[in-house]
């Protein structure tokens, strides 16, 4: 239940990247990291979690910003998603990363939230968030699996015990232009793929990323690779703005005359992480663009999918969204 | 579905006979889910003692009419009671009345006598906020060749929430009698308690949600039977006299086929309609029409005018402000009996030690016509107030006399005559009704206490309404739509919307448009979006917030939004008002409905809301996730 007001907690405001790092290595698991608080925020004044103590990263200029390197580009974390969404570079060379970004919650939100706390936001299952101890919450099941359970707008595809699906937007769009996360910590800097920074239940349900305590995300480097690829995304939410999605998807092609020469594609909210569709890829490299390559593309991406009693119309929504995009990137 | 004793039934007709004559029957079972009012502004209230009185400030859309209620809560008389209700973050009818949680702190503060503030969250507004009465039925339509609709059966089981509430169930019998006009029906309802949250009034109670599920109903017989959809209509509205309910009251006017032709004239009705059934791509188009109707003739209530001494018109008003400012709107009404000017009047209102009178709450879509008839009344006392007061002075009879510029004067020698503040000093003079030391003997306890508190001061105007009432009062609405179906998606993009508003004379057109406008978008929101769903294993309130009980955003509606208003008077409103706000939600709702529908081939569900997953399954043949009656699914 919401209690309108914020908690008690030591508030830390760092104003250089080595001052977090140290703090985050002092306070461990007492040290929230907080990029706008637009996700925190929700937890903390709810009291669904407490912290003793909150580490505002606000403060450090050397998070910010979008930078060329090597043909690709660096942005750091702290940058916002409506710069994201803006930045030219980024919405000439790789616009699926802007149009993602610009389809997050509201114009609000956009304005304040950043990409570390869009791409390390927590789970959006409606039960965990209200509080119940369920498995993600560290209990002995799921709420959202049960013949009763209100699961509609949960997971589809690679559940284990927990069938939250990934929320983030950034995320899938990350995820298809493979890349890749700078995580520092006291122990030095790590280089963390995107597509295996997100983690699965069946490896850590109670975690979303990677990140262990005291590791900070500084930035996300998108290589060369898909810059100026065709691109397209799109979710599906309820609503037009201020809304999660019911199916999401983050595709990057390269094309040559009639033929797909490469393709990633990734879906949002219908796993417990960024989906990458590696069967529907397969299906398409090398292949003609046409609807028969995308029929088969399509269902390459639902193989193995597993609806729950509220969420069938996920796979007609998935199927449809992968023939979209190669129809129309 | 089962269908025992109903608590309360009524029939008019030969229903049998009737059925027996139709050349098409539908018998269906309907689904009309709840959705909370998502009032901006929670429920708080503030509350301390002073003097022996108990002072509150409460969030409420009624000023006057929550008091004696309120007070009985508290457990002390009305004249106790301060209420102060200058502002009001949005209701939709769940802060019409008195309700437990502006009780609450007066109680808490007179146990340990300080001041009490209880502020109620976003999350908790979702369950003791209240929320629409949900719908579970089964409806019997049966219609002529020509489309004319001549027999309705209709049962009604009301979710109630765990306590009583408000009677939607009746209200729906009530819609479909008058909307549809069939020449036989029967109305069963059972209100069924529920272990699930508060429900309440909420904008078009039982009214709009009847609509929203027989309206459909229409489009398939229009199908069916080969008929424009806005002929049907044309064909079974009402019409001024028109007769309502069980009792068959005669409306006093009605203009539903004037509002259908004019909308339809706006929204192009015909070329919008020839551009569905083609499919372009993963898209198609649909349109829809709506109409809606809410009875809206409270009367009875009282007026108080003051014209103080330095010449100014008060006009004291006790209907509330839930938000529209009709507070002013209908005040201008006196205004306009006395002609003055607008810059020479002072609301006063907001609080009741500012001595208001006894008037109707702001719901049910009443205030601007029963605040046109309190205005008009106290304002017509104050006038022949002033006329006699001149034909003391200056000699002759009071009919002798006219105003104008905030003057008194004789008929064919403006120069006889003295200025508004001379004859309210006059007034004081002469003492007794002319200055409230002597006042009527109808006026209600609550009226008489302002306007003796007010005695002395000036000219008082004071008024019981029993203007002439004749027949039921109703506001009728049309509304228009078109969709944009994405196929691959199941979502819809509204292209376009056209309302119009049966609401008898128009006093404040941008105020009107705003609500056609907000009424229409909160349609859209019932019709396709909201929901207020628990998890029923474990009880647990899903819906605790904006986002996920999901109004509609700037995003789901459509960029031109169109009005117009029949603007023809109702004969009983002494200016012509009657009704607005509830059926423009009820018609826009069904607009919407009817107009997915359309560009899905064709009627599709018995249900509201219509959500994007309800369509894809639909369109993929995939079984619905909801069990046939069932409610709170997603
Ligand atoms: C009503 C609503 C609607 C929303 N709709 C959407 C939506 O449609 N799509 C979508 O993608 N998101 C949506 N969100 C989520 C929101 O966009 C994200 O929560 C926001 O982008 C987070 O950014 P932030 O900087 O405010 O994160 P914070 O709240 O500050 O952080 C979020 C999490 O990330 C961690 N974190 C933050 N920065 C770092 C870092 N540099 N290193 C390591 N960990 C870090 C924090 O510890 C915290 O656990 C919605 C949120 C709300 C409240
Ligand atoms: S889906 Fe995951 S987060 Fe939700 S109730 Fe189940 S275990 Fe908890």
């Amino acid at each position: 239940m919401l209690k309108d007001m914020m908690p008690h907690f030591d508030l830390y405001q760092p104003n250089t990247l080595d001052a977090a790092v140290d703090l985050a290595g002092r306070l461990g698991t007492d040290g929230w990291l907080l990029g706008a608080g637009q996700d925190s925020y929700d937890w903390l004044k709810n009291r669904t979690k407490r912290t003793p103590a909150v580490i505002e990263l606000a403060g450090i200029e050397a998070l910010k910003g979008v930078r060329e390197v090597d043909g690709g580009l660096e942005i750091g974390a702290l940058t916002t998603l409506t710069e994201i969404e803006e930045h030219p570079v980024v919405r000439e060379r790789f616009r699926v990363l802007s149009l993602a970004a610009g389809r997050v919650a509201s114009p609000q939100i956009r304005n304040a939230g950043t990409l570390g706390g869009n791409l390390c936001q927590d789970a959006r299952c409606w039960y965990y968030r209200y509080g119940v101890d369920c498995y993600r919450a560290g209990g002995n099941m799921c709420y959202a699996d049960t013949p009763e359970g209100m699961n509609r707008e949960h997971a589809i595809l690679g559940a284990s015990r927990c069938v939250a699906v990934s929320p983030s937007d950034t995320a899938t769009a990350v995820v298809a232009l493979e890349g890749v996360m700078v995580i520092r910590s006291t122990k030095g800097e790590r280089l963390v793929p995107a597509a295996d920074f997100f983690v699965q239940p069946a490896i850590n349900i109670q975690r979303m990323t990677v990140l262990e305590p005291g590791e900070i995300l500084v930035a996300v480097r998108i290589p060369a690779k898909w810059s100026g690829a065709s691109y397209y995304f799109e979710k599906i939410a309820d609503r037009a703005a201020w809304d999660f999605a019911l199916v999401s998807i983050a595709a990057v092609f390269v094309f040559e005359g009639d033929l797909i020469k490469d393709a990633s594609m990734v879906c949002g909210a219908v796993a417990c992480v960024p989906w990458v569709l590696k069967g529907s890829q397969d299906e398409l490299r090398g292949q003609p663009r046409t609807a028969e390559t995308s029929d088969k593309a399509a269902w390459a991406a639902v193989v193995g999918a597993k609806p729950l009693h509220y969420n069938h119309f996920k796979l007609p929504l998935m199927e449809n969204l992968v023939r979209r995009a190669i129809r129309e990137a | 579905m089962p269908m025992g004793e109903p608590a309360q039934e009524w029939t008019y007709g030969d229903l049998d006979a009737t059925f027996a004559k139709c050349k098409v029957v539908y018998d269906d079972t309907f689904v009309h889910g709840s959705n909370s009012h998502h009032s901006m502004e929670p429920r708080s209230a503030l509350a301390h003692w002073q003097n022996g009185k108990c002072i509150v400030y409460v969030s409420s859309q009624s000023q006057s009419f929550i008091v004696p209620p309120l007070a009985q809560m508290i457990g002390i008389p009305p004249s106790d009671l301060v209420v102060i209700a200058e502002y009001c973050g949005g209701g939709f009818g769940s802060k019409g009345n008195a309700y437990p949680i502006q009780a609450l702190p007066a109680l808490m503060s007179k146990k340990i006598n300080r001041p009490v503030l209880l502020r109620i969250s976003r999350a908790e507004e979702y369950y003791n906020g209240s929320a629409r009465h949900g719908f579970q039925g089964r409806v019997k339509l049966g219609f002529a060749e020509n489309g004319k609709l001549l027999a309705a059966d209709l049962y009604v089981v009301q979710e109630n929430g765990a306590y009583n509430s408000f009677w939607d169930f009746r209200n729906a019998g009530d819609a479909l009698a008058m909307v549809y006009q069939p020449e036989a029906m029967r109305w069963r309802g059972v209100p069924v308690h529920a272990n699930s949250p508060l429900r309440s009034a909420q904008r078009g109670p039982g009214y709009n949600q009847l609509v929203h599920i027989i309206e459909p109903l229409i489009d398939r017989a229009a199908h069916q039977l080969g008929i424009d959809r806005v002929a049907i209509r044309l064909l079974n509205d009402p019409v001024t006299g028109s007769p309502g309910g069980v009792k068959r009251t005669p409306t006093t006017s009605c203009y539903l086929k004037e509002a259908i032709r004019c909308g339809a004239k706006e929204f192009d009705w015909e070329n919008k309609l020839a551009m569905c059934g083609q499919r372009k791509g993963s898209k198609g188009y649909g349109v829809g029409v709506g109409q809606a109707y809410h009875p809206a003739g409270f009367n009875g209530f009282d007026g108080l005018v003051r014209i103080a001494p330095d010449g100014k018109l008060h006009i004291h008003t006790g209907v509330g402000n839930l938000g529209t400012f009709s507070h002013s709107g209908t005040s201008r009404i006196a205004a306009e009996v006395l002609k003055i000017d607008w810059a020479d009047c002072v609301v006063v209102r907001g609080d009741s030690r500012k001595h208001l009178p006894w008037n109707i709450g702001q719901f049910g879509s009443n205030t601007s016509f029963t605040m046109a008839r309190t205005n008009f009344v106290a304002a017509t006392d104050a006038l022949n107030k002033l006329k006699e007061i001149a034909a003391q002075q200056f000699g002759g009879k009071p009919e002798d006399y006219d105003v104008d510029g905030k003057r008194v004067f004789r008929r064919g020698s403006p120069g006889t005559g003295m200025t508004y503040g001379q004859a309210a000093q006059r007034a004081i003079a002469l003492g007794g009704k002319f200055d409230g030391h002597q006042l009527p003997e109808d006026i209600n306890p609550m009226t008489r206490d302002s306007a003796t508190a007010l005695a002395g001061s000036g000219l008082i105007g004071v008024a019981k309404d029993k203007l002439k009432v004749g027949g039921e009062t109703a506001a009728f609405a049309a509304a228009f739509v078109m969709v944009e179906l994405d196929y691959e998606t199941g979502k819809y993009t509204i292209l376009d919307f056209v309302g119009v508003a049966d609401c008898g004379t128009v006093i404040h057109p941008a105020g009107l448009q705003t609500q056609i406008k907000s009424g229409g978008i909160q349609g859209f929101g019932v019709a396709g979006l909201e929901r207020i769903i628990y998890d029923p294993q474990n009880g647990l309130p899903h819906s605790i917030g904006f986002y996920q009980a999901r109004p509609p955003t700037y995003g789901d509606i459509p960029l031109n939004m169109r009005t117009c208003a029949v603007d023809l008077p109702d004969p009983t409103s002494p200016m012509g008002t009657k009704g607005i706000g509830e059926p423009l939600l009820g018609s826009a709702a069904s607009a919407l409905l009817c107009a997915i529908s359309n560009a899905m081939g064709g009627h599709v569900f018995n249900r509201t809301p219509v959500t994007s997953d309800m369509i894809l399954n639909k369109l993929y043949n995939i079984p619905q996730a909801h069990g046939p009656l069932q409610t709170n699914c997603q």
